[in-house]
């Protein structure tokens, strides 16, 4: 389509190879880059028209050449050969690598057992590799674990326990609503393209309201109808504030209520205890407000709740009980079984690091203790085993892990608590982190594996609605190889190593991406698979995307509604079956209140105000838009591989903390000036920025710098030293992991700020 | 008619992301420093009470263009079609032009010695593409077109929209949404709506020469800028 008059492409190129946008399966949207290509040179890069970006991308799509032609990508295989940590690295072939990795391996499983030896994978870097690690894991017996540190859990669990299951809605399904809740997310800016044609077409083109809901300002305030601001962790008190009013004036839907809930009284006993005026000491937010929304939504039909993860980051319960409350509004008003109403989560539920992992039909080769649970089909949230292999990751109980592999995620930069992770993995025998840069956790590791950009293999990628799989455009470059064939290749030296009697390829099948991607596609385990028709070659020819094969991909599919049939009841996942209100099975499986109440975050001016005195700031985390979401393409510096990006963006520029100006000066601290943020648990140095987006009750401070560490790369930054962001939150012991959905918290604890 | 180009920016439907500075940054092999597109943001008010403008700004392709006044060299070009195109190879590095512009369209490039400005992609444009800041855009807030023709995308949409010509420039301006009602055709009969574009894409003190009208419009704004206070905001 780019073809010109004469026949030629543009910039010389000989082809344009549609691949999918550079995040893997992070930004959960369906984006196409054209990458222009000569020879094996990339030559131009931008949007598709084909994709759901509709030609565009984001800043840091744009940047994606500059991640791809880094001079900081990790090249070939690497041995530590100084102290760890200190930077000295030496070039190894890949069969050296893999020998060593394997020896380790062999000799963790014939010592103290396979359970020491664990697999730790973010979002996985090219989409195909979450259910492969899994696979890996439960040959071999490894400990498995995402992230560990998974950032959604709260709000999928509090959505869960009162209907039974959650939801995101389709880009069209906002085109019905009428109100458009915007609660804790910042879609305008995190997720461009359902912003575009879902959210804001519904606000210009079909008149929807947006009402925004968040502690800060955000992108998506300055497009809203109306902005409340909130304290962050009361998101479940403002819901029984609304509850009150709703409650109180008569505008639930009885019948709906009597029908379809469960523990209506007890529930409307405890909203009495939350008028507006009472809920606005607690949450901030203008009684006023609360009232006007409450009436909005209770008389606006059809609204949407559209939830972010901003109302799950909190620590202790606060953190899942905002979505739970958020959820018993819809059970208040009957907002749901029809489109453009509901409940909808901010993520896409079917991206594959959320998904299982294909069946395995063998016995694990090897025995050791029960290893954590991998995540088991037919459970939509993950129970407990982060918060249990956190245990073991961080306090080395019951046992401490051997060997741990670190696949696609800069573990020492994104988690909680990372000064006490990095102690605790100092203390791991023998770390292999496989990434494309050396990251945080990369400066610690033993070996480093250099894995190819989304450009150099075919990437699956599938979403709610969206199924797209796209073919590399140039070959890996370097000595670079897919995550996938890193497993691949590692189990092969494993069964060769432990004398297993059968072919490797009984294990582990898949040499060729396309091959795993068409097992992906077939597989009825995973949901964005199950569509054995299609295959490879078929979807690569369709990077518009294929609508998914399961009932909520189809256009039109209502949640909750039984088919789809508007005539027919609805149906919830519950133990009752109804909506609840008061969930029994919270207090009886897990001692958690069955109803939806509200808990102070464990730290606050009022579950703490000892603490509140000396440290009177509420401390609170962002991502830094696009660029800055997660942990990838991040370089030694604990900065961004983008030059653009860090010139774009002063927040990527180096740590910054942004305070509203009237109390920064109050503290005495100048734009620009060098700061503190110093909580119980730590303190980092950041950049003061004012900005009125913020309440003066609130620090913004940095969230995606890792440790600062100019010791690998020659610092082309010049950046001050400072530790990464997460060493001054709230995590320091183990009863801050909730067990239950295995969530760790990012924001809403106190702290000072200071001149350094 | 003639081909008259013209670059639209719609307020109300750009956040601000900045894809369309990293695009052109791109585009051009820019190095570190110089940015021939750039947001500019500009918040006025107090938490919670924020209003937020964002614009992406570049060349606005002059009518009687300062740079070109000024540029002792004759690098500077007003094509027929309305772009103003700098030769980097008859540039002196003198930098009178980056002085005379008000809107800080070109920059001087440390690395070459040269001063550099967009070109709205002119190579793109020849080969039947839209400038790269165009493209990269995920909202549409960015566009660019002939205005004497009818139908292309542009004329549509200024049709439709009511966007505003910002005068003496080849430049159509959509202000944020509410805001839209201030908006109407004639160019000085409403100095409310002038201050929305001019206090954005003028960066501080400087004064439009050239063009008499607009320099009326600069004083408007510059009292409409007092009035409202505000700050550019250059990090979010």
């Amino acid at each position: 389509k780019e073809q010109v008059a004469t026949g030629t492409l543009p910039y010389g190129a000989d082809r344009i190879v549609k691949c999918r946008c550079g995040c893997g399966d992070v930004c959960g949207v369906h984006h196409i880059a054209d990458v222009y290509v000569k020879d094996q040179q990339i030559v131009w890069y931008g949007g598709a028209k084909e994709g759901w970006n509709k030609g565009g991308l984001c800043p840091r799509g744009a940047s994606g050449l500059q991640i791809i032609y880094s001079p900081d990508r990790l090249k070939y295989p690497m041995k530590r050969v100084g102290e760890r940590g200190s930077g000295k690295w030496e070039r190894i072939s890949w069969e050296e690598a893999l020998d060593i990795i394997s020896d380790k391996i062999v000799a963790a499983i014939k010592g103290p057992g396979p359970h020491t030896v664990a697999v730790c994978q973010g979002h996985n870097m090219t989409s195909t590799t979450g259910a492969v690690r899994a696979r890996l894991a439960a040959i071999y017996g490894f400990d498995s674990f995402e992230g560990p540190h998974p950032c959604w859990n709260n709000l999928r669990f509090g959505a869960w326990a009162t209907l039974g299951d959650y939801n995101h809605l389709k880009e069209e399904d906002f085109h019905y609503s009428k109100l458009i809740v915007i609660w804790g997310h910042n879609p305008a800016i995190a997720m461009p393209t359902e912003w575009r044609d879902g959210m804001y077409r519904a606000k210009q083109e079909f008149g929807a309201k947006i009402v925004v809901i968040d502690p800060r300002f955000t992108e998506t305030a300055e497009k809203a109808d109306m902005y409340i601001p909130i304290r962050p962790g009361t998101d479940a008190a403002l819901a029984l504030g609304l509850a009150n009013v709703i409650i109180n004036e008569g505008l639930y839907d009885r019948e709906f209520v009597e029908k379809y809930t469960v523990g209506f009284e007890e529930y409307k006993e405890l909203a009495q205890k939350y008028p507006p005026e009472e809920v606005e000491k607690i949450t901030w937010a203008p009684a006023d407000k609360i009232r006007e929304l409450a009436r909005m939504y209770a008389t606006i039909k059809p609204a949407v709740l559209e939830v972010g993860r901003g109302v799950n980051y909190t620590a202790d319960n606060s953190g899942w009980l905002g979505p739970r409350g958020i959820t018993c509004l819809i059970g208040l008003t009957g907002q749901v079984g029809v489109r453009g109403a509901g409940y909808s989560v901010e993520a896409s539920l079917t991206t594959p690091s959320n998904s299982g992992f294909i069946d395995f039909p063998f016995a694990s080769l090897t025995k050791g203790a029960p290893t954590l649970v991998p995540r088991t089909k037919g459970v939509k949230y993950a129970a407990g085993s982060a918060a249990r292999a956190i245990e073991r990751l961080y306090y080395r109980k019951p046992y401490g892990y051997e060997v741990l592999l670190v696949f696609g995620t800069n573990i020492l930069a994104k988690s909680p608590a990372t000064n006490v992770l990095k102690e605790a993995m100092m203390q791991i025998p023998f770390i292999v982190v496989e990434d494309r840069f050396i990251n945080t956790t990369g400066n610690i590791a033993d070996i480093l594996l250099p894995t190819s950009t989304w450009v150099e293999q075919a990437i699956l990628y599938a979403e709610y609605s969206h199924l797209v799989c796209t073919p590399p455009a140039i070959k890996p470059m370097f000595e670079s190889k897919p995550s996938f064939l890193i497993y691949a290749e590692l189990s092969d030296k494993l069964c060769q190593k432990l004398r297993i009697s059968q072919p490797p390829e009984t294990y582990f099948p898949w040499r060729k991406d396309e091959d795993l991607i068409n097992a992906l596609l077939a597989s009825k385990d995973l949901p964005m698979g199950g569509y054995p028709a299609l295959n490879y070659q078929y979807v690569i020819k369709h990077p518009e995307g294929i609508r998914g094969a399961r009932p909520y991909n189809q256009e039109g599919y209502v949640w909750f509604r039984q088919d789809g049939d508007p005539n027919k009841p609805l149906v919830f996942p519950t133990p009752s079956g109804k909506i609840e209100l008061k969930a029994q099975q919270l207090e009886d499986k897990w001692g958690l209140p069955a109803l939806p109440v509200h808990e102070e975050p464990f730290e606050s001016p009022f579950s703490t105000p000892d603490v509140f005195k000396e440290y009177p700031l509420i401390g609170h985390s962002r991502v830094h838009r696009h660029w800055g979401f997660l942990q990838y393409n991040l370089i030694s510096d604990g900065g961004y591989a983008s030059p653009f990006i860090r010139e774009a963006f002063p927040t990527a520029k180096e740590p910054t903390l942004e305070l509203n100006p009237a109390k920064a000066r109050e503290l005495g601290l100048k734009e620009g000036d060098l700061a503190w943020v110093e909580s119980r648990y730590g303190k980092i140095k950041a950049r003061v920025i004012f900005s009125e987006r913020i309440p003066p009750e609130l620090v913004v401070t940095p969230y995606h710098w890792g440790n600062i560490q100019n010791v690998i790369t020659p610092p082309r930054w010049s950046l001050f030293e400072g530790a990464g962001y997460n060493t001054v939150g709230p995590y320091g012991t183990p009863s801050r992991f909730i067990d239950v959905s295995g969530q760790s918290m990012y924001a809403g604890f106190l702290c000072k700020v200071y001149k350094a | 008619m003639a081909v008259k180009y013209a670059f639209l920016v719609d307020s109300s439907r750009c956040t601000g992301c900045r894809a369309c500075e990293i695009a052109c940054k791109n585009e051009n092999k820019l190095p570190m420093g110089p940015r021939w597109r750039r947001l500019r943001s500009r918040e006025t008010g107090k938490f919670p009470d924020l209003k937020v403008v964002n614009a992406s700004i570049s060349c606005n392709h002059c009518e009687d263009p300062a740079c070109m006044r000024v540029c002792p060299a004759g690098a500077y070009t007003k094509r027929p079609d309305g772009l103003v195109i700098h030769d980097a190879e008859k540039c002196i590095g003198c930098r009178y032009c980056v002085m005379a512009c008000p809107y800080g369209a070109p920059q001087f490039n440390e690395e070459t010695g040269r001063v550099g400005k967009c070109r709205a992609c002119l190579e793109r444009l020849q080969q039947g593409l839209e400038p790269a800041c165009v493209r990269i855009c995920m909202y549409d807030a960015l566009d660019f077109g002939d205005i004497n023709d009818p139908n292309s995308n542009i004329s549509q949409r200024i049709k439709k929209s009511g966007a505003m010509p910002v005068p003496g420039t080849s430049l159509f301006y959509i202000p944020p949404d509410g805001r839209a009602g201030e908006l109407l055709p004639g160019e000085f009969q409403e100095p409310a709506a002038m201050h929305w574009w001019l206090n954005i894409i003028r960066p501080g003190g400087k004064i439009v020469f050239g063009a008499a009208a607009a320099a009326v419009a600069a004083s408007l704004a510059m009292g409409a800028i007092k009035k409202e206070g505000g700050k550019d905001n250059e990090h979010r």
